[in-house]
């Protein structure tokens, strides 16, 4: 079946294809993703607003709604007990057992994850009560150990506040707590950062960052801020509209960025050492992804664009070891 | 008024909070926000003149619904007419120009009308409560899972409710007035344990279960036409609900559609359906009332308030004025209680005009 995953390896997605049936049309939004994820490892997925970063990892656990449907790929992943399984494939009561068990989302909003009408205690013991069988007291206890994990004061008290009484950074917290309840072996973050002001950013990246230590889980970290990306990964994926462009190590990738997407990308990041008169920016505006062009999908905004790029996909080069791009630059002809 | 209203309730949600704490002593740490919304709630409902008079009624109609076969003074079964003449269609006998007789005057069996009426508003108060307490849960049910799930069942659901919603209500209670009794009758012989506790909610006599079978009849008509509107209702609101982020992320934890269903998306759509079960019961009472003025319902001598009014149109004017006007009266208050109740709650449930009171509230404490 060729269910076999290297030992290291947490979850291998290969050639991810995910649609929206939309009235419009067919809208492609993930196309042909493959992404590897090993123990132990930050990685993360860049790109701009629509680039499918959301979707492909939602489609790992089948949380695609229709009008989207994961139309091919596969997405193997190692279990606890070492069991390789294929979650596109598997049933959906086998994959109601892993979600929030041993794969774990941290939402964009957090305002908006937690339901208004329970407490945050509540909704960390519905996630343990999901999936293992532990008493009423055991699993308060746990609620009030996993808050202080995640470093909110009073944690005793906290356990029994609503979500309208807490704030941003602290809702995150609650919502963070909810995903390690059952310590996860993969943390899906999907951009947990955006709706927070600066210095509290900076705590709950700290936070998972030392999570992810403790617990020795996996992390996949959407973001669009490159920032966070050099500060917190440890391999990174550059998407750009539904496919993985380019990816490496994080040194690698801000040292030597080899797609010229990255490279724009990279040179878009105000650099607080210069005065400058205007912000760079990419020119043109992303393809739709209802008829994407027929070649490189970058290539009507790519300044080295040449004939072929225009008229066929780029295959993917491994450049150096680990650094690996899709792009006609590198291809040896 | 007000005040001591508020009171009232206020003790009772402390009485509830205590009763609550004997069993787990933090109870009330842990629900403080809640307890609270409660008061809160109560002194909502305490400023509203309409709610007050609505809950006035709607208390009184209960209570009479609960004691009223027991304390009535007269069996419905006694035919007095047959003893002595004179009590055929007497008048009522109001103080202060009339002392002695029958308050609210006989009928044609020269019963007394507001002995009558307390067996009536029984029948009336109890069919209208199965018929909303079945009818909503079955629609609320369903409106929840079209909803939710989306796609083909939602298509399927929803037209059997299209195609419920487009029957006639009135043309389907007759059609069961005329087939159903019968073998609403022989379940009832095979199940005496359930006939004898339908028979007492109803406040009826043994002997009277042919009529519990028309009776009955009615009530499952109108169960059948009532569904629909909770399940439209339920799946607008739950198609918004389900969009919030909270539903995906309880999905992202592993939970059972059913449970995120109960758990998540039935408690953020509930207000607005209480709020419409309470109008209901009244369109309930007052159309059960209908099926039985038209015929379909009870027959002698169950005191059902629609059938005697209808009786007593054979008399009317000169003879039967009063039963007619008593007992529409008494239709009437039960209605007007439950609306009433109804649009008062529909302000006490939504947050924000609740929010609103209070600062109003506060506003002319302020002033003074």
């Amino acid at each position: 079946m060729g269910m076999s995953l290297d030992e290291k390896t947490v979850l291998k997605v290969k050639d991810l294809d995910v649609r929206f049936y939309t009235y419009a049309g067919v809208v492609h939004a993930v196309s042909k993703v493959s992404f590897d994820v090993y123990e132990k490892e930050v990685v993360s997925l860049v790109g701009e607003t629509g680039c499918g970063k959301t979707v492909t990892t939602r489609a790992i656990t089948r949380l695609i709604e229709s009008p989207g449907r994961i139309v091919g790929g596969s997405a193997l992943f190692r279990r606890r007990n070492g069991e390789v399984i294929d979650l596109l494939k598997i049933p959906d009561e086998e994959l109601r057992k892993i979600r929030g068990n041993e794969i774990a989302y941290v939402f964009q909003d957090p305002s908006s994850a937690l339901d208004p009408l329970y407490t945050i205690g509540y909704h960390i013991i519905e996630t343990i009560k999901a999936h293992r069988p532990v008493d009423k007291k055991t699993m308060k206890e746990e609620a009030v150990k996993l808050l202080k994990q995640v470093l909110i004061p009073h944690a005793e008290l906290r356990v029994k506040n609503y979500p309208h009484e807490l704030s941003g950074g602290m809702r995150q917290r609650a919502v963070i707590a909810t995903a390690i309840a059952n310590k996860p072996r993969l943390l899906i973050a999907d951009e947990p950062t955006t709706n927070l002001d600066v210095t509290v950013q900076a705590q709950i990246l700290e936070l998972l960052k030392d999570l992810q230590k403790q617990y020795g889980m996996s992390i996949i970290l959407i973001t669009h801020n490159l920032g966070v990306v050099a500060e917190t990964s440890d391999r990174v994926y550059v998407m750009y509209a539904g496919k993985v462009v380019e990816h490496s190590n994080v040194f690698e990738l801000f040292e030597r960025p080899l797609h010229p997407y990255t490279q724009m990308l990279l040179k878009a990041v105000p650099n607080p050492l210069k005065k400058i008169e205007r912000l760079e920016s990419i020119p043109g505006t992303v393809p739709s992804l209802i008829n994407p062009p027929p070649g490189c999908r970058f290539a009507p905004r790519c300044p080295l664009a040449k004939d072929v790029c225009k008229e066929k996909e780029p295959p993917i080069i491994e450049v150096e070891p680990g650094h690996h791009v899709a792009c006609w630059l590198y291809a040896r002809r | 008024m007000s005040e001591t209203i508020y009171n009232l309730l206020a003790k009772a949600i402390d009485l509830y909070v205590k009763i609550r704490v004997k069993f787990d002593p933090e109870w009330d740490i842990k629900n403080s926000s809640r307890i609270r919304e409660w008061k809160l709630m109560a002194y909502a409902f305490s400023r509203s003149p309409i709610g007050i008079v609505g809950g006035f009624l709607v208390l009184i109609t209960a209570i009479t619904a609960i004691i009223g076969p027991s304390i009535a003074w007269q069996g419905y079964w006694e035919y007095k007419v047959v003893e002595n003449p004179d009590l055929w269609l007497k008048p009522p006998c109001l103080p202060p120009s009339c002392s002695g007789g029958p308050l609210l005057g006989t009928d044609e069996w020269g019963r007394d009308v507001l002995a009558m009426i307390f067996y009536g508003v029984r029948i009336s108060f109890v069919i209208s409560l199965l018929i909303v307490l079945i009818g909503a849960p079955l629609g609320i049910l369903l409106g929840l899972i079209a909803g939710y799930k989306g796609g083909v069942v939602d298509e399927v659901i929803m037209r059997i409710t299209d195609m419920f919603v487009a029957f006639p209500g009135l043309v389907l209670a007759i059609a069961f007035a005329t087939v159903l009794p019968q073998r609403i009758r022989g379940f009832l012989e095979a199940n005496t344990q359930i006939r004898d506790f339908l028979l007492w909610l109803f406040g009826l006599r043994p002997q009277e279960y042919g009529q519990l079978a028309a009776l009955l009849s009615v009530l499952l008509a109108l169960v059948i036409v009532w569904w629909p509107i909770y399940a439209r209702t339920v799946r607008g609101t739950v198609l918004s609900v389900r969009e919030q982020v909270f539903i995906e992320a309880a999905r992202s934890i592993g939970l059972s559609t059913w449970r995120i269903l109960i758990r998540h998306i039935l408690p953020n759509v509930l207000s607005p359906i209480i709020v419409m079960m309470t109008f209901d019961l009244a369109t309930a009472a007052l159309l059960s009332a209908s099926l039985s003025f038209l015929g379909l319902g009870p027959q002698d001598p169950v005191p059902e308030l629609g059938f005697m009014i209808s009786k007593a149109g054979q008399y009317f004017p000169e003879r039967s004025w009063h039963i007619v006007v008593f007992d529409g009266t008494v239709l009437l208050l039960i209605a007007f209680g439950w609306n009433l109740l109804g649009d008062s709650l529909r302000d006490v449930l939504d947050p924000r005009t609740r929010r609103a009171i209070e600062v109003r509230a506060k506003a002319k404490k302020k002033k003074r």
